[in-house]
């Protein structure tokens, strides 16, 4: 008898180490601030605008900070900044429908991606949708090494298998190369979603700056609207040159995470289909901004760069970009 | 395994009454040649969103990964031939390196490394030479069941990565390389004899079947066994010598 409880014992003490037979690694990001979108009130001598603000929790897949206060917030722009709100509230969930994923193969990622969390993030994010989305995956760049331009696409088709398209997405990394292709990218995107039915998104993960496509960001836009497609970027650099990929998310609805590095790209993967499938909680600020070379006209683009303050880990979340067209 | 126990169980006692001898024994294994193999040229794990290429399915010394054993041996000599049962217990680690993609030119390698504790039951029969020898040689063969339990997964690459489990799972190969379920071995070997002292063998094991139903992994061992025989029968000690 005692024979028999011995290896037993040992075995059950054994198998506790065993992690659980379901759920996968979870990749650890850095908190991220996301800007979903943003809208002109009014205009006078001031310019009032509203603008929402996610902030994402970096160990997490589905929790947000709500904990900022009106000073944590600063506005950088050509002006002065006054935050005369800030409030949380939940917008309605964003229905993903049909999405085409298009990834920047241009340059390098030595420095903005150098362990390619990418592929297995997007790996990640297809597994998430599910097999009730069906989804397209692309890259793009040109003078590359990719075999079409201004981008090329891993199947013919739609498709709800992410295990299908895992080899075209894990080969990427050794095709990097040449010069970006953003805007003529996103067209050819926006032109396949054309086909399909229902929500239609773009997800464009991009981290150079376009420089010689044909298409302009406004061609993006007018095309994204028209086709009613939603454009979500995310963009991992610096903040310098990304004002039209502000205006191209906020133009069509869409989300835009400015990433200063891999950790936050992390995150905003991380949470992307909690993103997409559940009310967001969000930081609702109305702001005024005096301009410093007077009053704005109607219809004028404006960028206003926000840094929010983290006051439990006394650090700033990464930069948020915001665009709003003044009423 | 309830299988396995009964054959060695009729082995002994039909041995015992038919044999010309029975010999008990302790052994000690050391498996330092191994080649673990996987079908295939990429592995795509359940526990993570990784995606690794097969670069190394080679036979290696040492860095494949390390057997060490310790038994006893139940064996029943019948003229030239012998019958085995060796139950035992093993250490067993694999190391499988796998590669994941960074860029265009340059790649991760990551080690897999699994330890095992496992419990073996061999049961193998011998056919021996020169058995009119004090020193004699024999081939034999036979199969195992081996009750393994993972006791740790670990991974490294060759800069000592400390944060390197958070981009890859430790646990990554799981299914692939081993699981907790009972498996099957098959063995041979030569031995070399001394009388019925103490035998010193080298053996080849092949796991026979794969852990996992997606990825069809092979493993293949060479190890050097010395087995010593204890003199409890030392007063009616004859060894046998062919007429």
């Amino acid at each position: 008898m005692k024979i028999r409880i011995i290896p037993l014992l040992l075995s059950l003490l054994v198998s506790c180490n065993l992690p659980p037979e379901s759920g996968r690694i979870f990749f650890y990001g850095n908190d991220t601030a996301v800007e979903i979108g943003s809208k002109g009130i009014s205009l006078g001598a001031d310019f009032v605008f509203e603008a929402d603000v996610i902030v994402l929790a970096g160990n997490s897949r589905d929790i947000v900070y709500t904990y900022a206060e009106q000073q944590d917030l600063l506005f950088t722009g050509d002006g002065q900044y006054v935050v005369n709100n800030l409030s949380v509230v939940e917008l309605s969930p964003r229905t993903v429908g049909s999405t085409v994923i298009l990834v920047d193969q241009s340059g390098s990622y030595d420095s903005a991606d150098a362990m390619n969390y990418r592929s297995k993030l997007i790996n990640q994010f297809t597994h998430d949708l599910g097999n009730a989305t069906n989804f397209l995956l692309g890259a793009f760049s040109s003078q590359g090494n990719l075999n079409l331009e201004p981008a090329e696409y891993g199947t013919t088709e739609f498709t709800s298998d992410s295990d299908a398209v895992m080899p075209y997405l894990f080969e990427l990394p050794s095709r990097v190369g040449g010069i970006s292709t953003l805007y003529d990218a996103m067209i050819s995107g926006i032109d396949r979603l054309r086909s399909v039915s229902g929500s239609r998104t773009l997800l464009v993960l991009a981290h150079d700056l376009d420089s010689v496509s044909i298409a302009s960001e406004n061609d993006v836009i007018a095309a994204a609207v028209l086709n009613q497609v939603r454009v979500d970027i995310i963009y991992v650099g610096n903040t310098k040159g990304t004002n039209p990929l502000a205006k191209i998310s906020q133009q069509t609805g869409g989300l835009f995470s400015l990433c200063s590095s891999d950790r936050e790209m992390i995150t905003t993967f991380n949470h992307l289909n909690v993103l997409y499938e559940q009310p967001m909680v969000t930081l609702h600020m109305q702001v005024k901004f005096t301009p410093a070379s007077g009053p704005l006209g109607s219809g004028v683009d404006t960028f206003h760069l926000l840094t929010l303050h983290d006051p439990i880990a006394d650090t700033d979340f990464n930069p948020v970009m915001i665009f709003v067209k003044t009423p | 395994m309830k299988r396995a126990a009964t054959i060695a169980f009729l082995l002994c006692v039909c041995g015992i009454s038919l044999g010309q001898n029975f010999n008990v024994g302790i052994t000690f294994q050391y498996h330092i040649l191994k080649q673990v193999s996987v079908e295939g040229n990429t592995i795509f794990p359940t526990s993570s969103y990784n995606y690794y290429n097969i670069i190394d399915n080679n036979w290696k010394f040492f860095s494949a990964g390390q057997s060490i054993v310790i038994g006893v041996v139940g064996q029943l000599d019948y003229k030239r031939l012998y019958f085995a049962f060796e139950p035992s217990f093993e250490l067993n680690t694999y190391d499988y390196v796998v590669s994941y993609s960074l860029s265009s030119n340059s790649a991760e390698k990551i080690s897999f490394k699994t330890t095992m504790m496992q419990y073996d039951f061999p049961v193998y029969a011998g056919y021996q030479f020169g058995s009119s020898n004090l020193l004699r040689y024999s081939l034999f063969g036979g199969i195992s069941v081996v009750v393994p339990f993972v006791i740790n997964s670990a991974l490294y690459n060759v800069n000592t990565d400390t944060k390197l489990t958070d981009r890859y799972g430790a646990y990554d190969m799981r299914d692939v390389l081993y699981t907790n379920e009972v498996y099957w071995n098959g063995l041979v070997g030569i031995g070399f004899h001394y009388a019925s002292l103490f035998k010193v063998d080298i053996r080849y094991t092949r796991r026979l079947g794969s852990p996992g139903d997606v990825y069809k992994a092979t493993f293949n061992t060479v190890g050097v066994g010395l087995t010593y025989y204890l003199p409890i029968r030392i007063l009616k000690q004859k060894i046998y010598y062919e007429n």
